[in-house]
């Protein structure tokens, strides 16, 4: 660089300023070439170079840490949808399994019920109930607490609506399996014996129902 | 690079500065006038340093007067774990033209671990590193 080509002062200057815009305007890439004279215009020069070179740096760095945070979440997201679309199917499985409903003769359905009845699953049982009844024209249901270990006041009344609800749809309900425990919760209710039908066995609420249809067993011939 | 045999001191230059070995704890860096030094640069000079010093821990006196800039990846690479283990203490030569802003970022900015102070007089600078062989 001979001393004919070397910029004017004033012309360092403006390229000083020309740089500070760009760098204003975000063209971080942006830089100026220091002359050889090394006097105060080339430590600006110098430090302004540095100061892009640092906030370019600084920007690409976020944006890379931003890049990894947003594909951490996306794959956490994606995992937790899964997790969840996986619960909902087992649930779903549960629900279906927790509350059948068998045909065991033509007008006569039972439910067994096993584990504990919470106000959800007991809503969703008469829902089932009264699906299979009107679906199989059923004229009994037979709804087996056997395996129910514990009801609260609130299942039991639930309970006794469903079977309410049976006999809108012209079928009888009849309760059997009930145990000492849920007898007295029954009890603190004040469920009249005359509106609930029930069984001291699962056979022999199944005598009742075959008899309530006619479809008994016949007597043997001599 | 091209190595300058000589009987003593030992030196080595390279694209961007001569590097002596004024005395087996001690080494003397000079930058190039109007060099600007790069990440290549500064690993070939952080090479060189360790060829002529054959590993020992050092003080090291740059002449950084000269230069005419350094990028920030040669910055980091002057603090990297390496140069901080071999590096007893370092003094910067600097003025008042942009040797001065490139000490001070580098301070300021890449915080090497080893002690690192500017100086504009070469006869404290060598007296600072000194005290820390005494």
């Amino acid at each position: 660089v001979t001393d004919t080509q070397q910029p004017t002062r004033e012309e360092r200057i403006t390229q000083l300023l020309d740089l500070v815009l760009q760098l204003a305007q975000g063209n971080l890439d942006q830089r100026v070439t220091p002359s050889l004279i090394g006097d105060d215009i080339d430590s600006l020069a110098t430090g302004l170079n540095m100061l892009a070179e640092e906030l370019q740096a600084s920007i690409e760095a976020e944006r890379g840490t931003r890049a990894e945070l947003e594909a951490r979440v996306a794959e956490r997201t994606k995992e937790l949808e899964d997790r969840l679309a996986t619960i909902a199917a087992q649930a779903a499985t549960i629900r279906e399994l927790s509350t059948p409903v068998l045909k065991v003769w033509k007008g006569v359905v039972v439910m067994p019920l096993v584990g504990v009845l919470d106000t959800r699953r007991a809503q969703q049982m008469t829902e089932q109930l009264l699906e299979a009844i009107s679906r199989e024209q059923a004229v009994v249901a037979i709804v087996d607490i056997t395996g129910v270990s514990v009801m609260d006041t609130a299942v039991a009344d639930h309970l006794i609506e469903s079977v309410r609800a049976v006999r809108m749809l012209g079928a009888e309900a009849i309760m059997t399996g009930i145990g000492p425990v849920n007898a007295q919760t029954l009890v603190k209710l004040r469920v009249e014996l005359g509106e609930l039908s029930t069984a001291g066995t699962l056979e022999a609420a199944l005598r009742k129902a075959m008899a309530r249809i006619g479809a008994g067993p016949r007597p043997r011939k001599r | 690079m091209a190595e300058v045999t000589q009987p003593s001191p030992p030196t080595a230059e390279t694209r961007t500065t001569v590097i002596t070995l004024r005395e087996p704890d001690f080494v003397h860096v000079l930058v190039k006038p109007g060099a600007e030094l790069a990440l290549e640069d500064a690993r070939e000079n952080n090479e060189v340093t360790n060829r002529l010093s054959e590993g020992r821990r050092i003080l090291v006196l740059v002449d950084t007067r000269p230069a005419r800039g350094v990028t920030r990846e040669a910055r980091t690479y002057f603090s990297n774990p390496d140069i901080r283990a071999r590096t007893i203490a370092q003094a910067l030569l600097i003025d008042s033209g942009p040797s001065r802003v490139m000490g001070n970022f580098f301070i300021g900015l890449n915080r090497p671990s080893f002690p690192v102070k500017l100086f504009t007089s070469e006869e404290k600078a060598v007296a600072w590193l000194r005290g820390f062989t005494k």
